[in-house]
């Protein structure tokens, strides 16, 4: 029991990553359609950069984080309006997600030229201690990670409900066609979603590259990934579902990883996530999407 | 000569004109040649059948279909093709055959949503409050998503959300379609009422209708459409709402 709760407790913490994970993707794709599969990517070059600058420039690491998480929210809003704009004004969906796929190579491989193919460390930017209570290790910076997620998320929460920009977001992923004819200015909406989701995303990837403590170049596809499964579980209608869905996702490897293995516990996560997926093919929280010809 | 100056002339009286405009979705033109307007304080109803083009209309203003020939002048200004969401900004409410109100936003949230052009954000919560207190309909579903509300629930919300945009144009799409007769009456009233209100501004409405007697309630000019050309065009009052319905009806 005690070890079930251990492991309970580090997948809730890695799930809340996750979770920022899949909002950034699902908010996008609730209101343009398109499976942004650049997003891991662009958030990586800017993981690289804080590294970069810490390491190159002796920069402190919270401006070299503050820095990068600018880029994030400007290269998102750039891949928007330079590329996929060109597709999506167009309905060209799939077209719009090959482009996709290529900027995601082109941004890591701008990472790699610059900083190299080989691992680097990222900086940690809170000490670790671990504490035991009642059998059970709780490691401070997991509670602190899980503590930033579920901020991020309610400002997030607060931002969408609350502010006028934030409900025409909102009332644009309901449908589209809809807005535009109410006076909601759907195109700009877009670049602004694409920024805002930068944002949220790059939080979510500094706090797990924070966690481990270092970065690879295949990090950027593993956001991506993780962000579309658990957005595609929780329902990719509803941004109750995604945070569902990355809880989901890592309490599942959490427990795959105590229970039966390391090696596979990513394939047993993503094989359990099909399942979910086949037998709520909506996802857990999803709803139907306004049809119109 | 003195024809092209008297459409100048008529354009410059009214609020919305259109001059010998074609409307097309893609390839396919589906009105052609079409002369009209509207005045300030002035309710235009479209009636026709099935088809005739009435939606592609109101689409062709909003800029929802391609106006491929002729002009459209809002206010003395050229509206041809612009994208839909300036429609609201300049002033034009539409309110669509179907509703689309935001399936998963309450009735509240769906009113709100009419006022986004506006700058005034206390003023537009002030009317939603004043649509939500004046109808009981639309209070009852204030917290209920629209896609869980009855079709005359949906269809008076569709109609506040317009409201709430504080109008100069408004263009209300068959508002009595696929409702039971108790509803469509419901649907009426809350027409007629904030038509009153709209007309006292100098507000102009198209009202696309299928039910040309209760179009002919609110409207101060018909005019009647059939496979995408006018066939009548008159003051309320010219033809009886029986021969209005001959002209289409067969
Ligand atoms: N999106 C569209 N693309 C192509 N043709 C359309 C489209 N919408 C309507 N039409 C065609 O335009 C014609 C007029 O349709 P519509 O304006 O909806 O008629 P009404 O509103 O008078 O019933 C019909 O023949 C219809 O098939
Ligand atoms: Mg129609």
């Amino acid at each position: 029991m005690r070890f079930f709760i251990q492991l309970l407790i580090e997948g809730i913490e890695e799930g809340s990553v996750y979770a920022l994970w899949a909002l950034g993707y699902a908010v996008v794709y609730q209101v343009l359609g398109l499976m942004n599969f650049a997003f891991g990517d662009t958030l990586l070059l800017c993981l690289y950069l804080v590294t970069g600058l810490e390491v190159g420039f002796h920069m402190s690491p919270w401006i070299a984080l503050a820095l990068a998480l600018v880029l994030a929210a400007v290269t998102s809003m750039f891949v928007e309006r330079q590329i996929y704009s060109r597709f999506t004004n167009r309905q060209q969906l799939e077209a719009g997600f090959i482009a996709a796929l290529a900027c995601a190579y082109i941004l890591r491989n701008i990472a790699t030229a610059v900083w190299g193919q080989a691992p680097l460390a990222f900086p940690s930017f809170f000490g670790n201690s671990v504490y035991t209570i009642a059998g059970i290790k709780i490691a401070s910076d997991g509670l602190i990670m899980l503590g930033i997620a579920i901020g991020v998320m309610a400002l997030f929460g607060l931002y969408l409900r609350m502010t006028k920009l934030g409900r025409g977001i909102v009332l644009a992923g309901q449908d589209r066609q809809s807005a535009a004819v109410v006076g909601i200015p759907v195109r700009g909406i877009i670049t602004v979603v694409f920024g805002v989701c930068g944002v949220v995303g790059f939080i979510g990837a500094a706090l797990f590259a924070n966690l481990f403590g270092g970065l690879n170049s295949t990090l950027g596809f593993y956001i991506t990934f993780q962000a579309f499964i658990a957005a595609t579980v929780g329902g990719a209608g509803s941004l109750a579902g995604s945070v569902v869905g990355g809880l989901l996702l890592g309490v599942i490897e959490s427990l795959a990883v105590g229970y039966v293995s390391g090696n596979f516990a990513q394939a047993l996560a993503w094989a359990a996530m099909a399942v979910l997926v086949l037998l709520r093919p909506r996802g857990i929280l999803g709803r139907a999407q306004v049809e119109r010809v | 000569m003195w024809v092209r100056a008297m459409t100048t002339d008529v354009s410059t009286a009214s609020l919305l004109h259109l001059d010998a405009v074609s409307v097309a979705y893609g390839e396919t033109v589906v009105l052609r040649d079409l002369t009209l307007s509207v005045a300030p304080g002035e309710v235009l109803a479209v009636v026709g059948p099935n088809g005739a083009g009435k939606t592609t209309l109101l689409n062709g203003i909003v800029g929802l279909a391609s106006v491929v020939a002729g002009s459209v002048t809002y206010d003395s200004r050229n509206l041809r093709n612009m994208r839909p969401e300036r429609a609201g900004g300049m002033g034009i409410a539409y309110v669509p055959q179907g509703r689309w109100l935001f399936p998963y936003a309450s009735g509240t949230m769906n009113l709100w949503s009419g006022g986004y052009p506006r700058r005034d954000r206390r003023a537009v919560d002030r009317d939603v409050k004043g649509f939500l207190s004046r109808w009981p309909v639309a209070q009852r579903v204030s917290r209920r998503n629209a896609n869980v509300m009855s079709g005359g629930e949906q269809q008076v919300v569709a109609i506040g959300r317009g409201l709430v945009a504080e109008p100069r144009l408004l263009l209300i799409d068959e508002p009595s379609l696929g409702l039971a007769p108790v509803l469509v009456e419901e649907v009426f009233r809350v027409l007629t009422e904030i038509s009153g209100g709209l007309l006292e501004k100098n507000a102009a409405i198209i009202l696309v209708e299928q039910n040309v007697n209760m179009a002919l309630e609110i409207a101060d000019h018909v005019c009647v459409l059939a496979a995408g050309e006018i066939v009548h065009d008159g003051r309320r009052g010219e033809l009886p709402a029986s021969q209005i319905g001959d002209l289409y009806l067969h």
